[in-house]
């Protein structure tokens, strides 16, 4: 219908020079279909020319001219004729080829030269008034005549068929079908476009002519646009894009200055605007001006964006408007493909998002204006007649624009199309749109842009009962509004999925959204809240919840029934909910009350809960989960508990420290809460960490902000009650067994068991790989190497409270210097954490490291003297002398020496 | 030119404050939806904020026009500590000058700095000052002083 307001396919594609190919049998003739092929699918694309060919029967009847015009006189009922651009892309050929099979040394040559002529006859007749030319190509088998050998039987066989004919000589072509026919095939596709170009030269200056008298007659005359439109298009046919360019600018301009936007005549004017820039915008991408096209589209939206037109047809306007941005959208993309580089703020998917926006604008216009028209539809006149220029008004169809329109018809065509408009499923239309837009998106980072737009596409999903895929595209973006805290965005996107859930009968995800929909932080009214909360619950004793308001009555029935298979299942529904990622109605803090505890301590922890939902919750369970399992039996809440409405619960803990995670830091894994009973539904709400999500935009309860989360604590080792010494008279002497006395004493009130103590030598000395100090139990009578150690362990069964034992260890060293030791006990003992439980065996450990110094026992050192006590240093043979040797014990700090004196003499 | 709405959004992007002309009008959730898309200008446009380029005052904090729409456009700036203020202006075929929108904001960024003197607010949570409140009244008035300028 040409009322639509459609971009014509015609339009859309840069126009190519159309040449109708006559004579050949594709379907039963190999050489025909071959000759064909290579012209419409050959190879080397860069030489080829912007051609269309179109393969059309000798009789083929091209449409008709109309009968010349009286510009002076003549009152144009429109703008543009809605068939002129399809015939001129498609119907009126600005050449014929005509293919026949002949060869030059045909033996039947003149019965076949006046076949040829006759059917010259007919494509002649059917193009009558047409500036179309013919051309004939010979079809030929022989291979052809070299250059240089003028064959006079040729020669004259092609003047006579020329003649015959009555074409020109440069009319005619041979084309020798040989193996490689590409040569030729290129060759004749040049002499077509020469051809070509020339007819469409000559349209130009045809209407030009027309113009010109037109100009003369008035230079505000309608006609002057369709005129300046079809030069402009003809230029661009003729692949002279600059040119091209310029005249629909000047088309578009004048189309600006001339028009008239009266009720009828509105859309004409609109849709060749619509046109004319969108050529424009093409020419100007392709001319790698994207700027100007850019330019040229907001000018062009500037300048129509408000001209709505007459109220009950306003959907029409937008939906020009959602075909303008869209359009504009796809010979951006398009650019893109080209390598043309997008920005964040300038990329398709702006224009597709604004088409999709007017689109929705459409569609609650048409809801609001086309109801009534879609309950009576008028009768009569149900389908508007063919208009046929393009935009026209179907009530204005016959009348030129100073005859006015009658009034009843057109009311009765404005009602027709409002009932047409009602019948179309805008939401499909609007779909694609927002998807294209997303993916332009996707490329520029923006991430909350996407969100918007898959929100808009969620809803419309929602609209066309496509509840599952709404609800996976709206699941999407939940995250990204509760991460930025946009919460009134989020409630109204989760309000939706909160029917999509009831309409699908999904349990869980109807309980999520529930969850979050009823927490302190989304800004919906208490008795909403309520409703919702009321509905959440009655999910735990069996029933189906309330349809929610605002879902269709039609698909309320399916809803039901979805609910009681549902409760009629055999399967138990159980499942788990992460509470601390969204916005849960109950938060969840854990604290323990230390943030270090000692093995033999209790620990206290206390988790809280508080729930922010208008009426009380019943949880039935509560269970804390530790990193170490072996803690999880203590914190466990087995017995029901209800939580009042903004009122903090805590839950205390005690326990006792396992021994084996001494050291470590205990930490919460998690809380979960049970709603619901064994068998029933029921949904364990889990806190990870134990700990909310902390959503700071909002204020928060004061009491409940205090509470500080800690949730992990330190466990650290029991204080050991020993007294630990070693008795030792420092300094030690090289090659010494050195006594070390080790004392024990226990201060504990029960008894030690296990007890060990161990000495070591920290700090290892070794010369030439051997170890220059050891340890021994007892003094060996011949040291071996089994006696020799670097550490000595001792065992004590057990001690009793207030006993002391010690005992005697030795260290030998052989070269003098300070060593370290160190000395550790450790030993079990029960502690009591509390009366009521078991004892825990508890490890305890104390140790330190002490330094023991080697010295030398003693030093000796001489003189030699003479017997006058000089010193001298040397003695002569049989000479008395004095030696006079000098002992020093080093012991103790101070040293002692002796210096007795000997009268020597050597013989 | 008719400022139609008026957003503070956090460093985090947490909302802080948004009004809209008529609150009470079915629009207010699209400027949420709105507002909330034209963050993604915004930190792209932040990123490069510090780094100075020729003929650009580092200290500026007027980030210019976000997204044009068919229906607003929408204006941002954003403050040394990143707090953003967003404008929301309806599309007029007359431009707006940016000098208009700049003293705009700067009125606003004025209002929100009063507002933070406030030992009682807590940075980083919603905006509930009656003061800032009749600033940001002042500036849709003000905005519409423009417009008959015009």
């Amino acid at each position: 219908m040409s009322t639509s307001l459609r971009f014509l396919e015609e339009l859309l594609q840069p126009p190519r020079c159309l040449v109708a190919m006559s004579g050949l049998d594709v379907r039963n003739n190999a050489v025909h279909r071959a000759v064909w092929d290579e012209f419409t699918q050959g190879g080397r694309r860069s030489e080829r020319k912007p051609i269309l060919y179109r393969n059309m029967p000798p009789d083929h009847l091209y449409p008709k001219t109309s009968e010349p015009t009286n510009y002076e006189e003549s009152k144009p009922l429109g703008v543009l004729k809605s068939n002129w651009l399809r015939k001129q892309c498609l119907e009126v050929p600005s050449l014929v080829v005509f293919f026949f099979d002949l060869d030059w040394d045909e033996s039947q040559w003149e019965e076949k030269e006046t076949e040829c002529a006759s059917k010259i006859e007919v494509i002649r007749a059917a193009l009558e008034g047409r500036a179309t030319e013919i051309v004939i190509v010979l079809l030929q088998t022989t291979p052809p005549i070299p250059v240089g050998d003028p064959s006079s039987l040729t020669s004259e066989r092609a003047t006579a068929l020329c003649s015959l004919c009555g074409l020109p000589r440069l009319n005619l072509f041979a084309l020798p079908f040989t193996d490689r026919p590409l040569g030729f095939i290129i060759r004749l596709e040049d002499a077509f476009y020469k051809k070509s170009l020339q007819y469409y030269s000559h349209e130009i200056s045809k209407i030009k002519a027309h113009k010109e008298i037109v100009m003369k007659a008035s230079p505000s005359h309608p006609l002057l646009l369709r005129h300046q439109f079809k030069i402009a298009f003809y230029t661009e046919m003729k692949e002279e894009p600059a040119n091209a360019l310029k005249l629909y600018q000047t088309a578009y301009n004048h189309l600006l200055d001339s028009m008239f936007l009266s009720e009828d005549k509105i859309m004409e004017f609109k849709l060749i605007a619509g046109f004319l820039s969108y050529k424009i915008c093409q020419l100007c991408f392709s001319e790698d001006e994207p700027l100007s096209a850019i330019q040229q589209f907001r000018r062009h939206v500037d300048r129509f964006g408000k001209e709505q037109g007459t109220r009950p047809l306003s959907f029409q306007h937008h939906e020009w408007m959602s075909r303008q941005f869209s359009a504009f959208g796809d010979i951006f993309s398009e650019a893109v493909k080209r390598g043309l580089k997008a920005i964040q703020t300038q990329n398709p998917g702006m224009y597709y998002h604004q088409a999709a926006m007017s689109a929705i604008a459409r569609k609650k216009l048409s809801h609001n204006l086309c109801h009534e028209a879609s309950i009576t539809p008028p009768s009569e006149l149900a389908t508007p007649p063919e208009t046929t220029y393009y935009g026209q008004r179907p009530w204005r169809v016959g009348l030129t624009d100073d005859l006015p329109s009658s009034k009843e018809k057109r009311l009765t065509y404005i009602r027709t199309l409002q009932a047409q408009e009602f019948k179309i499923e805008h939401s499909w239309l609007i779909i694609p749109l927002l998807s294209k837009a997303v993916s332009y998106f996707k490329n520029h980072n923006s991430e909350r842009m996407i969100s918007h737009l898959k929100v808009l596409m969620g809803e419309e999903y929602y609209q066309v009962k496509e509840y599952e895929k709404a609800l996976v595209l709206l699941r999407g973006v939940v995250e990204v509004y509760r991460r930025e805290q946009w919460w009134k965005t989020l409630s109204s996107v989760l309000q939706t999925l909160l029917r999509c859930a009831y309409l699908l009968g999904h349990l869980q995800d109807y309980f999520l959204f529930s969850m979050e929909l009823i927490s302190y932080y989304i800004p919906i009214s208490t008795e909403e809240k309520t409703r919702i909360q009321h509905n959440a619950l009655a999910l735990f004793s069996g029933q189906a919840p309330d349809p929610e308001p605002g879902v269709p009555h039609d698909v309320q029935v399916s809803a039901y029934q979805l609910w009681a298979d549902e409760k009629n299942s055999v399967q138990p529904s159980q499942f788990t909910v992460q509470a601390s990622s969204a916005a849960c109605f109950i938060e969840c803090k854990t604290v323990f009350s230390q943030s270090s505890v000692l093995a033999d301590s209790p620990i206290q922890l206390h988790i809280y809960l508080r729930s922010s939902a208008p009426l009380p919750v019943s949880l039935t369970k509560l269970v804390v989960l530790f990193y170490q399992e072996e803690y999880n039996k203590w914190c466990l809440v087995g017995e029901p508990f209800t939580l009042a409405p903004c009122l903090a619960k805590n839950f205390a803990f005690s326990f006792p420290v396992v021994q084996s995670s001494v050291g470590d830091r205990l930490e919460v894994h998690a809380v979960e809460a049970v709603m619901g009973e064994e068998g029933g539904r029921e949904v364990t709400m889990v806190w990870s960490n134990g700990v909310s999500e902390r959503f700071t935009s909002l204020p928060q309860d004061p009491a409940w902000r205090k509470i500080r989360v800690r949730n992990s604590t330190l466990i650290k080792p029991r204080v050991p009650g020993l007294e630990l010494g070693v008795d030792h008279g420092n300094p030690a002497l090289t090659s010494e067994y050195f006594p070390l006395c080790v004392s024990v004493a226990s201060c504990e009130p029960r008894p030690l068991r296990d007890l060990v103590v161990s000495l070591s030598l920290t700090d290892k000395i070794t010369v030439d790989g051997k170890n220059t100090a050891e340890l021994y139990g007892a003094i060996p009578l011949t040291p071996t190497a089994h006696h020799k150690k670097q550490s000595l362990e001792l065992f004590f069964d057990s001690l009793d409270p207030g006993a002391k034992i010690s005992e005697n260890v030795f260290l030998s060293t052989h070269t003098i210097g300070e060593r370290t030791l160190a000395i550790n006990a450790s030993y079990s003992v029960d502690g009591v954490v509390r009366e009521e439980w078991e004892p825990v065996t508890c490890v305890c450990q104390k140790s330190f490291s002490f330094p023991v110094s080697t010295v030398k026992p003693f030093d000796v050192t001489y003189r030699l003297m003479s017997t006058k006590f000089k010193v001298i240093d040397a003695v002569s043979f049989d000479e008395p002398f004095i030696w006079s040797p000098r002992y020093t014990a080093c012991r103790h700090g101070n040293s002692t020496s002796t210096t007795p004196v000997w009268i020597c003499r050597l013989m | 030119m008719a400022a139609v709405c008026v957003a503070v959004i956090s460093k985090q992007n947490f909302p802080l404050y948004l009004r809209s002309v008529n609150p009470q009008n079915e629009a207010d959730l699209q400027f949420q939806y709105l507002v909330h898309a034209s963050i993604d200008v915004v930190e792209e446009k932040v990123s490069t904020l510090g780094t100075p380029k020729a003929g650009q005052d580092p200290r500026e904090h007027y980030l210019g026009l976000l997204y044009p729409s068919e229906q607003y456009k929408v204006y941002g700036y954003a403050t040394n500590t990143r707090v953003k203020f967003i404008l929301v202006v309806e599309n007029t075929t007359s431009q707006s000058r940016d000098t208009e929108m700049k003293m705009l904001f700067k009125n606003l960024h004025v209002a929100y700095a009063d507002m933070l003197c406030n030992p009682f607010y807590t940075p980083g949570q919603k905006i509930t000052s009656r003061t800032f409140n009749n600033a940001v009244s002042s500036i849709f008035q003000m905005s519409k002083g423009f417009t008959s300028k015009e």
